[in-house]
């Protein structure tokens, strides 16, 4: 919470200061704000909005893109045998594919510039798997399975336009939700346009790094405008069962499996005696 | 309400884990089984990796089994000779079946051969058992008693060291319990689940052991197969997730007491055909995957 406030409090400082005027060379110029920067993953962690408030110049389209460091991927490919059955069929692997995908933009994808320039940009499922890619005839597969996990989402026009509200500088946020407050309520500046979008990333999202860019279309140009990094990281009682699971993996099993027996032992014991009460 | 669980990595649902468990933990303490073949899937269905559901459930029905066994051991309807006898056949078996599925992967097919034999292992087994029980039930005489291979009780007489087993009532080679745990180990081993659902059967129609003694004795031999399975799994490829187990175990040990209070109140073939119909379904389930297109053409590595 503390984080938020600290994210919020910057972003409601940042929008107050001064902005360069149109066409000064420092116009292609945004900021992104990431609420909340950090994530903890607890017991009672169960996924995590993230709010993103950006700042650009007027005349761009935007694209918000979250994702993981890409990696290789491996997985286990489903095909017919003896006609009938549906089995693995050997693997498939996938070249930098990151963990979690997730993309808003503020138009529909196609109209934020020719496909060459979208693929640069890995913005869209086809540059992750482009075409001559060795399994993208799986594409669509992976893609849904990926969706149906919640870890890649294309969210096309997600962005909304925060027109308003520059608050004075004596007025700071305290909470994630006040980022919305604080896009709607104040003139808008003058060539520069706010933006802001939720992620959602599941509770399946693996603790790491995750890098958030501001990217900028006008016409057949991009530029990345801002980036912000999003941390997640295991912490309290989860920090601790890991731990014990895998850097003292036999006494963590003893000791499960001596619980397990003991909560059963003592189930039985109960139901035995309350069978004893009834009779 | 939400746990994340630090191991699979990802959230679930209190009251439903409890739910699930519930249920499981039911069919442990009516059948003698432990569920493996039911709760893995669905909680891979959930989200759950494979290798984790499949660790963290081993160590769920140690707590279903411990529980079911206290109430066996009292009532004396374990049969610990015969137990400790298919106990020691199931691990020699299970590492049998280790080393066996690895020289299978290497020939190619053994996904496939494997899957199909299995299905009509099961197709079988719960035909003959519904059948069987269902002429019990109709007043005749039970055909298994009748109709029994000649072939099979020869070589069964003719094997040595006879013991008699005074729980199960019965007179057999010692043997007979040694080699069948070593199949259903190496079946277990090679299919990776628990075989708690063939070694049923096998009691009941070839060691010739009475209902009731069976489901005791198969939880008995299962409390110390997952014992084992949950130390390993932990100590070597850290996948049990205990908050997980926890979950589960809290309503599995409820569970298996009301199944085995409801088992005694049924007939053993009344038990049989429940039991028939059980084996049937996981067949008629195995049988539906294979056959119907699944979501995506991809999946995750791992399992059992």
């Amino acid at each position: 919470m503390r984080h938020t406030r600290l994210a919020s409090a910057a972003l409601a400082i940042f929008l107050s200061l001064p902005r360069p005027a149109p066409g000064q060379p420092g116009g292609a110029t945004g900021v992104i704000f990431v609420v909340p920067e950090r994530v903890e993953i607890n017991l009672f962690y169960n996924g995590a909005n993230i709010e993103v408030g950006a700042e650009m110049p007027a005349g761009y389209e935007a694209a918000v893109r979250l994702m993981a460091r890409p990696e290789r991927l491996e997985l286990k490919k489903l095909g017919k045998r003896a006609g009938v059955l549906w089995m693995g069929a050997g693997n498939a692997t996938f070249e930098n594919i990151p963990v979690v995908y997730q993309v808003l933009t503020s138009a529909p994808l196609a109209d934020l510039g020719p496909p060459a320039l979208r693929a640069q940009w890995m913005l869209g499922y086809d540059s992750l798997i482009p075409d001559h890619a060795p399994e993208a005839a799986l594409r669509g597969d992976l893609v849904g399975l990926k969706e149906h996990e919640g870890l890649f989402a294309l969210r096309e026009g997600a962005l909304a336009r925060a027109g308003q509200s520059v608050p004075p500088v004596d007025t700071l946020v305290t909470d994630a939700a006040e980022v919305g407050k604080l896009t709607s309520a104040a003139p808008l500046v003058q060539s520069r346009q706010l933006w802001r979008g939720t992620f959602r990333l599941p509770a399946s999202a693996p603790p790491g790094d995750y890098s958030v860019d501001l990217i900028g279309f006008k016409g057949q140009h991009a530029v990345r405008l801002a980036s912000a990094t999003l941390h997640l990281e295991h912490g309290g009682a989860v920090r601790i069962v890991r731990h014990l699971a895998i850097d003292h993996g036999l006494t963590y099993g003893s000791g499960a499996c001596l619980i397990a027996i003991i909560v059963g032992l003592l189930t039985g014991r109960l139901f035995r005696s309350r069978s004893h009460e009834g009779h | 309400m939400h746990l994340y669980l630090p191991i699979a990595g990802n959230s679930v649902n209190v009251l439903l884990m409890i739910g699930l468990g519930g249920l499981v933990g039911f069919l442990s303490g009516l059948f003698g089984v432990g569920g493996g073949f039911l709760m893995t899937p669905l909680l891979m269905m959930y989200g759950i990796p494979a290798t984790v559901a499949a660790a963290s459930d081993s160590n769920q029905i140690v707590a279903a089994s411990a529980s079911g066994c206290y109430t066996h051991f009292r009532a004396k309807t374990i049969d610990v000779r015969m137990g400790v006898l298919m106990l020691v056949g199931g691990v020699a078996g299970g590492t049998l079946g280790v080393q066996l599925i690895k020289v299978l992967r290497r020939l190619g097919e053994a996904d496939f051969a494997i899957t199909v034999v299995y299905v009509l292992m099961l197709g079988g087994i719960g035909s003959y058992m519904f059948f069987e029980s269902l002429t019990a039930l109709r007043g005749h005489r039970s055909t298994a008693a009748v109709h029994r291979p000649s072939i099979y009780r020869h070589a069964v007489e003719a094997l040595p060291f006879k013991v008699f087993f005074p729980r199960s009532k019965v007179t057999i080679s010692a043997l007979m319990p040694l080699l069948l745990g070593t199949l259903v180990g190496t079946l277990a081993a090679i299919m990776g689940v628990g075989g708690g659902f063939i070694m049923v059967p096998i009691m009941i129609y070839l060691l010739r052991m009475p209902m009731h003694v069976v489901v005791g004795t198969s939880l008995f031999q299962i409390l110390f197969t997952c014992i084992n399975v949950t130390v390993l799994q932990s100590y070597l490829n850290h996948t049990v997730d205990f908050v997980l187990a926890l979950l589960l175990l809290l309503g599995s040990v409820v569970g298996a007491q009301i199944g085995i209070r409801i088992g005694r109140r049924l007939k053993a073939d009344q038990l049989k055909i429940l039991m028939a119909v059980l084996v049937l379904s996981v067949m008629v389930k195995m049988l539906l995957g294979l056959l119907l297109r699944p979501a995506f053409l991809v999946t995750y590595k791992g399992g059992h």
